[in-house]
């Protein structure tokens, strides 16, 4: 089993569900996307195109990270994910000067912290703590405790982080959720050992590449089609 | 004390088998988890549950379900049910998440300190209880009733469900208001008047993308707004298979990436492309004939420049084709459209056979920026008309209406209306609606419409009169309407102003009491259709979730509540309405609380779905129970052809010609004792004679003078703007750069590079927009998807007050710029929409 | 007399710049980050700040090891000032290291649960290692006599030193996929910056008398790390790839010389142009592979990154040097005290 994902530029319509599904379930703070994406704009008025390029932990075979680890806190799981445990992690940032693709993000501050401020703007409104203890939730109402049961909801300040292709739910035989998120269906997630699964032959049947393929890594997200249509 | 120490803690005694349980209690979310899983609480992934809710963010009104795990909404996507765009979304609907737990909402009722109003003023709120705040409102309602001047009652509406007649219009109405004012105008008013003068469609429309072949968007985005986004995200990349897209816009937009062709249109220029596109088709011989018929001999006499006998075409569920080129047509050429939409005349000509090749599986698309303007309604007709002559209006593939659903009415209020009451009602509206240049044609009907923004206006010069109690709800007209600072001025002129509201926004900083909104998606009641797919369907909101704070059910619930304390008064009229009325369609209890009204309301309304004694068409449902389980229901799959020469024009056919909308102006005309030119000339168009019934070019009106403000300003909607709510959201800021061009964090001005380089102005600089309206500071984003000559900038940022994400300092100083306030308060008069597009003359310059 | 007014001063400094320094580690330990980093650009001043101290440590333990070894008289005569030297450069290295990864404690961490493919693993315990041996070794000297296995210390000292000091470089050279780190040179380069280093501080370390020794390998040294550094200017200058972002400057080889040919007659003024540059040097390069912003980053923070350090990293290198000296002054101290056996 070596879960892997393809992408169908065609049908990306550029709209981010992904990102905000990915936010919602993994508690990522504002300022760090586990899914994220790569915008280029290019040519000239009033020739211009506009991709938008879906952007994750690519889970490569052999990956770059894994091995720069020092404390092993990045490794390889189950079914081939690279996963990262947070207690090991000593914020030393090989993983992110290994990572090619740039998709590691680090705690440069304490995540969160901007719910533990009592201030109002006016007497009758909530605070961030208040709407917190009202609302509840570890660390922002916004926590997930499905996400909390197998990675800390509040990940400490000098630690990084990077998508685990929603390990959580993959192993109670649910999509990773930026899959089923995606409005267009434009993702698909399945086994690349298996040559019948869809992504298999999704890759097969459009040539499917990961990014930077000149590297090796063995990365496990391909990319299919094209974002601007064909004939422009 | 930080985490990171707990977690050093934590990590000692992973390693060292030490650590003490008092240090260890640092580390308090682990042992909460610890307990958690002692006490056997695991959250399995995919154990929460889905409720069935509405999203409100955008017009698309996609029937939702939302993931309620531990007592929160964690997350959101299309509901399952939906035939119209099943769990497909958008990127704004997870904002609302954030919406929900903003930590600036409204908790409790407010009351002004300071009587001082203005921007920067701190209006020194202090928190009130209900209780208090309405019998404060309740004092309002009977001082009125005591001066027999119910009628200085104005109750404003923003955003809405179905629900909301209750408290806009039928309570307002046993108040003895006639001032029951929605937003409609500031909306899209212009947009359903292009379908209903050709078609008899007061209405939007759908447009079957999963069967077309070719997709002509005149400003419509539709991957990013407007409506049914859901629906357009999903099928876009297969349409993509199938079909060609060009997208005509001045600025390069989401869907224009996802196109095979942009048209970077000049502002307000795009009837031009749209006639010079019917015009060529014509000369062409591209209509088509089973829809619009053909010359008697089949010999296309559409030649450019010269008229054609009008016998000499039969013309089959269409009326006026040849009218149409006689009068205007013939001389719109290519060439004569070029010089003034900016667009090659070989690339019309070339649309233009891709067009007839693809008939009638084609879609003309028009949003509010092609019509929205001060001469707009025309082009919204133009560019209808163009679905007409390509024949894809109700075809496969084609232009499809929203079927009209079997949705209840509001129970009637009219026999709770006392004599007080009646008094007020017979007063002129507030909003001026049907005086002669302003017209409010909907539906044909003289002053059948609203005109949203003229209130303020009405306010300020007391004209017809001043009111004295205004209640706004779910709005937020000092930043949504254009000239926003006229809504400013009109607020610090009325006595008393109540807003319900989730935020302390730019109106609430002008209100004396301000009442907790509940979130629209999460927690309350409500209902709202949308169409897409060939189906229609409604869909409720519903409590998903406890509701934070002090809010209450605000359509339904605030009238309840006012109601008992004006019976406590001696005024029991409304609770008597609301008591009678409002009864549990399955018990038939009366209500007892503002919770049961909603509730009530939300059953009757929709009795015809879910109870299968009053079922109608569509989705079956076993009772009440089944709809609220899914929320949703589906009507019957798409007729097609059915209103072909049925339609709900004078004429019974599609018009080019429009009868309808020569007996509407007619009849306008003579209730002000004008004719139809009259009209013309008070709604500021420049057609004289029976050009005012077709079809026809209308030079763009330009405000502001070019030596002056030499470039064009261009409004659009960012993707992840739930209309003017989401900018207090981080999700919001933090992923703007999803809009081509625009940048993160920033408000961002689009401006091509070669503007920029003679201005002066290099990516990320600060920026001053000028207009004759007003001024505004925001980013520059050099971006070549601008039209040059042009700026764009997305509505959404600029907010001073709203929350502390949203504002730079709240209060006082905005983040970026609202753009309302360089547009200016002009209309389009025959619909009474405000005109928000068109050409906005500005000066740019580095600050 | 003039040495013991610069001593003093000295001493004052690096009191000062403790306090300093210390604020801003305490700061970035328990408050937070204070640094001008970012996701694209992580390793900063401070990192190169751990990188210098650590590597011109290397560059006198070797120094030390190898004339232990091959038993040259002058040398050994310097033991105690090396070594002090070493285990205190190394010291203010783990010091500055601290505030860099934002706790004391993740340091030590790094040696629990060991990934043996891991450059930075190899290193933080190789330099573990490399002090513990020094301090072993201060240990020994302390207690006045050597240990009965001091030739396998110092030939342990040795080796870890060299490898500490090429795995250090591999850190950087087996990234794949930024620009300008990968590839073995990369080793060479922090190898030859260590040798060159502590070449250059250790005449300073040595009575004048004795310096003849230093001669030819501290110039060979510097001679060394200029040709490498101009070897790859001119490689890099005539290199045609785009994204490339060229690191090494002339004025780096040039000054080097300079360096070189002041290193017999002026040395003070040698290490005074040698050792900034050589600190320059390996910033140049730890920032060079970090300008180009990779993937989804490239949307936070622009394609390239500029970088110029602000006070709080600039605050650690003054902290980790002046560890490092307060350091040096006490072990000195210590081990001159009378019982001590030094000199």
């Amino acid at each position: 089993m070596r879960y892997g994902m393809v992408i169908d530029q065609q049908k990306c319509v550029g709209c981010a569900g992904c990102v905000f599904a990915c936010k919602a379930e993994n508690h990522t703070p504002p300022e760090i996307n586990w899914c994220d994406k790569i915008i280029t704009s290019s040519g000239q008025f009033p020739d211009v195109r506009f991709e938008y390029l879906s952007t994750m932990c690519n889970h490569c075979d052999d990956a770059p990270c894994v091995k720069g680890c020092p404390t092993q806190a990045m490794h390889k799981g189950e079914g081939g994910l690279t996963l990262h445990e947070q207690e090991k992690c000593i914020g030393c940032k090989a993983c992110m000067e290994n990572c090619p693709y740039g998709v590691i993000s680090f705690n440069w501050q304490r995540p969160h912290q901007e719910w533990q401020e009592n201030k109002g703007l006016a007497a009758g409104t909530f605070t961030p703590s208040v709407m917190l203890a009202e609302a509840g939730g570890e660390g922002s109402p916004l926590s997930n405790p499905e996400r909390g049961g197998s990675y800390p909801l509040m990940r400490s300040r000098g630690t990084v982080e990077k998508c685990n292709f929603c390990d959580h739910r993959l192993k109670v035989g649910l999509n990773p959720v930026c899959v089923d998120a995606c409005p267009s269906n434009a993702r698909v997630v399945g086994d690349l050992d298996d040559p019948n699964s869809e992504v298999s032959m999704l890759i097969r049947k459009y040539d499917g590449k990961p990014l930077k393929p000149e590297l090796g890594t063995g990365s496990k997200v391909f990319y299919i089609r094209r974002y601007t249509p064909e004939n422009r | 004390m930080d985490t990171k120490d707990g977690w050093k803690l934590s990590r000692r005694q992973l390693l060292l088998g030490t650590g003490s349980l008092a240090l260890a209690s640092l580390f308090a979310p682990k042992l909460i988890m610890a307990a958690m899983a002692k006490a056997g609480v695991v959250y399995a992934p995919g154990s929460g549950k889905w409720v069935g809710t509405t999203c409100n963010g955008c017009t698309s009104f996609c029937a939702k379900q939302v993931y309620i795990q531990d007592g929160r909404a964690l997350h959101i996507r299309g509901n399952e049910y939906s035939k119209v765009h099943g769990t497909a979304s958008c990127p704004r609907q997870y904002l609302a998440l954030q919406e929900l737990y903003d930590p600036d909402r409204v908790r409790t009722p407010m009351l002004r300190g300071n009587p001082e109003k203005g921007r920067g003023i701190d209006p020194q709120f202090k928190s009130i209880s209900w209780e208090e705040a309405i019998k404060l409102m309740a004092d309002q309602f009977m001082a009125l009733r005591e001066q027999n001047e119910t009628h200085r009652y104005v109750a404003l509406r923003g955003r809405y469900s179905y629900l909301s007649d209750l408290l806009i219009k039928n309570f307002t109405q046993v108040m003895g208001s006639p001032n029951a004012i929605t937003h409609s105008a500031l909306c899209a008013e212009a947009d359903k008047l292009g379908s209903f003068f050709t078609e008899g469609n007061w209405g939007y429309r759908q447009y079957d993308i999963k069967d077309t072949r070719y997709i002509l968007s005149f400003g419509v985005d539709p991957l990013s707004s407007n409506r049914q986004v859901s629906y357009y995200c999903k099928e876009w990349g297969n349409t993509l298979d199938r079909a060609q897209v060009a997208i005509v816009d001045p600025r390069f937009s989401a869907s224009a990436a996802k196109a095979d062709e942009w048209l970077p249109v000049v502002p307000g220029q795009d009837a031009a492309l749209g006639l010079a596109l019917a015009h060529q088709v014509m000369v062409n011989g591209g209509w088509h004939r089973p829809f619009v018929g053909d010359f008697v001999d089949g010999k296309n006499r559409f030649i450019a420049g010269s008229e054609v006998e009008p016998d000499s075409f039969k013309e089959q569920h269409t009326l006026g084709l040849v009218e149409w080129w006689n009068l205007e047509l013939k001389d719109r050429t290519p060439e004569w459209a070029a010089e003034l939409c900016g667009i090659k005349a070989e690339q019309i000509r070339r649309i233009a056979v891709k067009l007839a090749d693809a008939a009638p599986k084609v879609q003309i698309w028009r949003s509010r920026g092609a019509q929205m303007q001060h001469r707009g309604g025309y082009t919204a007709i133009a560019l209808h008309a163009l679905n007409g002559l390509l024949g894809s209006i109700d075809q496969e593939g084609g232009v499809l209406k929203w079927a009209s659903v079997p949705l209840g009415k509001m129970p009637s209020s009219k026999k709770y209306v006392d004599e007080v009451g009646s008094h007020g009602l017979k007063m002129e509206k507030i909003d001026r609606r049907g005086r002669l240049e302003y017209p409010a044609l909907k539906k044909g009907k003289s002053g059948g419409g609203v005109v949203t923004a003229a209130v303020a206006e009405s306010i300020l010069s007391e004209d017809p009169y001043l009111p004295e109690f205004v209640l706004g709800y779910f709005n937020n007209f000092t930043f949504s309407a254009p000239g926003g600072q006229q809504w400013e001025k009109a607020l610090k002129k009325v006595s008393f102003v109540t807003h319900l509201t989730t935020n302390i926004s730019e109106f609430s900083y002008y209100a004396d009491l301000i009442l907790p909104a509940p979130h629209f998606m999460f927690e309350r009641w409500g209902i709202q259709k949308t169409a897409g797919n060939r189906y229609t369907q409604v869909s409720i909101s519903q409590p998903a979730v406890k509701r934070l704070g002090m809010s209450v059910e605000d359509e339904c619930g605030l009238p309840w509540l006012l109601a008992e304390e004006l019976a406590k008064r001696g005024f029991e009229n409304p609770l008597n309405y609301l008591k009678t009325e409002f009864k549990d369609p399955e018990t038939g209890r009366e209500p007892t609380s503002a919770d049961e009204v909603a509730l009530y309301a939300t059953k009757i309304l929709t009795q015809t779905f879910w109870d299968p004694a009053k079922y109608k068409e569509g989705d079956h449902l076993s009772g009440w129970q089944e709809f609220m389980e899914k929320g949703i229901w589906n009507s019957k799959p798409y007729a097609f052809r059915k209103r072909w020469s049925h339609m709900k024009t004078k004429s019974k056919k599609f018009e080019f010609y429009s009868e309808t909308l020569k007996y509407a102006l007619q009849k306008h005309a003579k209730k002000h004792h004008t004719d139809v030119d009259g009209v013309m000339q008070a709604t500021g168009y420049l057609a004289r004679g029976e050009l005012a019934f077709i079809p026809h070019y209308e030079t763009p009106y330009r405000f502001g003078d070019e030596s002056k403000f030499p470039m064009l300003f261009v409004d659009y909607k960012s993707r992840l703007n739930r209309e003017g709510r989401s900018a207090n959201t981080a999700w919001y800021q933090y992923n703007l750069d999803i809009d081509p061009g625009s940048h993160k964090l920033a408000d961002a001005a689009k401006l091509n590079p070669l503007d920029a380089q003679k201005l002066g102005i290099s990516d990320g600089d600060t920026i001053r927009i000028t207009s004759l309206q007003g001024s505004i500071t925001c980013q520059a984003a050099l971006f070549e998807g601008v039209r040059p000559g042009t700026v764009a900038k997305a509505f959404g940022q600029g907010h001073w007050a709203y929350g502390r994400t949203a504002s730079q300092q709240f209060g006082k100083t905005p983040f970026g710029g609202n753009n309302n306030e360089l547009l200016p308060p002009v209309y389009e008069q025959l619909s009474g929409s405000s005109a928000f597009y068109g050409q906005i003359g500005v000066r740019v310059e580095k600050v | 007399m003039k040495t013991a007014n610069f001593n003093k001063m000295l001493l004052a400094l690096s009191a000062a710049g403790l306090l300093f320094g210390g604020y801003f580690a305490l700061m970035e330990w328990f408050v937070g980050p204070m640094f001008v980093t970012n996701d694209a650009l992580f390793w900063t001043l401070p990192l190169v700040a751990y990188i210098f101290l650590a590597l011109t440590s290397t560059g006198i333990s070797i120094l030390m090891t190898a004339g232990e070894l091959l038993n040259n008289k002058a040398v050994i005569a310097h033991k105690p000032v090396l070594l002090t030297a070493a285990l205190s450069l190394l010291i203010g290295a783990f010091a500055a290291l601290t505030a860099e990864m934002g706790s004391p404690l993740h340091v030590v961490w790094l040696l629990f649960s060991p990934n043996l493919s891991s450059p930075i693993w190899w290193m933080g315990t190789l330099y573990a290692v490399e002090l513990l041996l020094l301090g072993i070794k201060y240990y020994a000297l302390l207690r006045g006599r050597p240990l009965g296995s001091e030739l396998w210390l110092t030939s342990a000292a040795l080796c870890v030193a060299v490898a500490a000091a090429l795995v250090l470089g591999s850190v950087f050279g087996t990234a794949v996929g930024r620009t300008g780190y990968q590839g073995a040179d990369a080793s060479v380069l922090t190898l030859l910056c260590a040798l060159a280093s502590g070449m250059s501080l250790a005449p300073l370390l040595f009575k004048e008398q004795a310096r003849e020794v230093l001669q030819l390998p501290g110039r060979s040294m510097l001679a060394g790390l200029a040709l490498f550094l101009f070897t790859l200017y001119l490689y890099s200058s005539r290199s045609t790839v785009v994204a490339e972002i060229v690191w090494v400057q002339l004025w780096m080889p040039l000054l080097l010389l300079g360096a070189l040919l002041a290193y017999k007659v002026k040395p003070a003024l040698s290490a005074l142009i040698a050792l900034p540059t050589v600190l320059l040097v390996e910033l140049f390069f730890v920032i060079q592979g970090q300008m180009q912003v990779l993937g989804p980053k490239q949307t936070w923070l622009g394609a390239v990154q500029s970088y110029m350090p602000n006070t709080a990293e600039i605050a650690i290198l003054i902290f980790g040097c002046s560890v490092a000296y307060l350091c040096f002054f006490l072990f000195n101290r210590l081990a001159l005290r009378p019982g001590g056996s030094a000199d």
